[in-house]
């Protein structure tokens, strides 16, 4: 599938994918993007009509464990690397005004 | 045999040259077990409770696991030494140890060439002496890759074989930890500790792990040579071809019968990798939000701001490419025709392997198409060095166990690696025909 990408593509995905870009950076990261999107291209020699995806090489099904209750973080475990912590909680700015 | 003492005092000497090391710290865990007082070295995406793990990225310095993966667990209990955390490609993306935020590693047998990655401080760290033994990640060669590239025998189990718990995620599907080592009995008695089912871990297999029969005749075994890896593939180095064409003979001196099978999706796999690597990684980094653990961009006014400050400010540029790619190959519109069309291709390239097992017991092939190259040469190529992935790929897309064993050297002195691929969960054929194929070769070995 030939794509176009453009700076307003490479935008919208930068703001799905959370990361900001400057429009300075958009012309070099669509090319980019264009690079790599050719190099992918070679799948469309692949017929793959009636195929279906092989999304994780273990088919038969993941395996949960029993659902009892066991030993976790401690809440201090779990806030041990938070880069801002208040009366046990993650710190966030704020979000409604 | 690389001691503790040994070990350390190399450490000590060169790894101000050598870069294979992140922290160093020594580890005890038992005084005794099967790896009772062996050094090894740990990559740095692999969580050692208490010390640093940054996973060779900006947006992890400072961060400090509060337990062990189960891999750690295992082996203090067997009596291992940690000696420290290793270098890699930024989150395991790279093939050089190159896309490291902190620092390149050099190659100990060649210090103005790359030791391979990502698993390259793991591999360098082996080859200089300044540990035993070390555990990698592979997603798409990480281990094998930087073994061969730095004269050692790296393992990549099958998908399922070895706990991912407490493993720093790149790619779910694919990723798998093993050992790498200076000889294949070695990287077989940390497989040993290592391998076998974790119930933190969803994705580990509930499968015996057998006992390696080590061998020395191979009569009757069916060993697979597909075109498309050796006298077919395109951009073979002619020493690593003609080296494997050596290792055939050998096998076949032994008793071993060489059968031609076709892997014919060859030429599609490093693209679907990229799609299918690309897309679970854009969903597995989206945790790194500055919120919860790493760093924080500085003042952001908003909530979304903070987000997309911290991600672009430490994540570096081929992690921040690979996010972008693996977005937009998920994003509506798109994802049919690449994120589902890799894994229509992910199954064809499956189905090659499956239909290679009617005929025969497991694959040769090499493991890099070329020596490893001086430092800086692909830097800027990054689509480049994507490419030497060839033949590391399909069995990472496949799930299936995947050994490479050093074969000597080029012409330059440089160490070339042969890839053994197995059946699933017959890790133990692939380490007793690897250890045969080592020793053939041990005179011409670096």
């Amino acid at each position: 599938m030939a794509v176009q990408i453009d700076g307003a593509l490479v935008q919208q995905v930068a703001k799905l994918a959370k990361l900001s870009l400057t429009d300075a950076d958009l012309p070099a990261v669509a090319r980019d993007l264009e690079r790599v999107l050719a190099l992918v291209g070679v799948l469309d020699e692949v017929d793959v009509t009636g195929v279906t995806p092989l999304v994780h090489p273990h088919e038969l099904g993941l395996r949960p464990r029993a659902d009892e209750v066991q030993p976790g973080f401690t809440q201090d475990q779990a806030l041990a690397n938070a880069p801002a912590r208040e009366a046990g909680h993650f710190l966030t700015p704020r979000v409604i005004g | 045999m690389t001691t503790l003492a040994a070990a350390e005092a190399q450490i000590a000497a060169r790894d101000a040259e050598i870069g294979a090391f992140l922290h160093v710290e020594t580890l005890r865990g038992s005084t005794d077990g099967p790896l009772a007082g062996l050094p090894i070295a740990v990559k740095d995406n692999i969580a050692v409770a208490g010390q640093p793990m940054t996973a060779g990225s900006r947006i992890l310095r400072g961060y400090v696991p509060v337990r062990h993966a189960t891999v750690v667990d295992r082996l203090l209990a067997a009596g291992a030494v940690l000696v420290g955390k290793t270098n890699l490609d930024e989150f395991g993306m790279g093939s050089s140890t190159e896309l490291s935020a902190f620092k390149p590693t050099r190659n100990p047998l060649d210090v103005t060439r790359v030791p391979g990655g990502s698993s390259g401080g793991s591999a360098a760290a082996v080859a200089a002496g300044m540990a035993w033994a070390s555990l990698g990640t592979d997603t798409g060669g990480s281990i094998r890759q930087p073994a061969a590239f730095c004269g050692l025998a790296g393992l990549k189990p099958t998908y399922g074989r070895v706990s991912r718990s407490g493993v720093v995620a790149y790619a779910s599907s694919l990723d798998q930890v093993g050992p790498l080592a200076k000889t294949v009995r070695e990287v077989a008695q940390v497989y040993a500790v290592i391998a076998g089912h974790d119930p933190h871990d969803s994705t580990s297999a509930d499968q015996p792990v057998s006992a390696v029969a080590w061998r020395d005749d191979l009569a009757g075994l069916r060993i697979g040579v597909a075109r498309e890896h050796l006298d077919a593939a395109e951009g073979l180095d002619p020493d690593v071809q003609a080296r494997m064409h050596d290792v055939l003979r050998a096998l076949q001196d032994r008793g071993a019968i060489l059968v031609p099978v076709s892997l014919p999706h060859t030429r599609h796999g490093i693209a679907a990798y990229y799609l299918v690597a690309t897309a679970e990684a854009s969903a597995n980094l989206s945790r790194y939000d500055g919120l919860r653990y790493g760093q924080r961009a500085e003042n952001p006014q908003t909530l979304e701001a903070l987000y997309t400050q911290s991600r672009a400010q430490s994540l570096g540029q081929e992690v921040q490419r690979r996010i972008l790619l693996g977005t937009f190959a998920l994003s509506a519109g798109y994802q049919d025709a690449f994120y589902q069309k890799a894994c229509r291709v992910r199954r064809k390239i499956a189905d090659d392997f499956h239909a290679a097992w009617q005929t025969c017991d497991l694959l040769l092939s090499p493991t890099s198409p070329v020596p490893p190259w001086p430092l800086g040469q692909m830097t800027d190529d990054p689509l480049a060095m994507y490419l030497m992935d060839a033949f590391t790929v399909g069995p990472s897309l496949a799930g299936l166990p995947a050994l490479s064993v050093p074969v000597g050297v080029d012409r330059q002195q440089l160490p070339i690696g042969a890839q053994l691929v197995g059946r699933p969960f017959d890790e133990a054929t692939i380490l007793a025909v690897g250890d045969v194929v080592q020793r053939a070769f041990a005179t011409g070995a670096a």
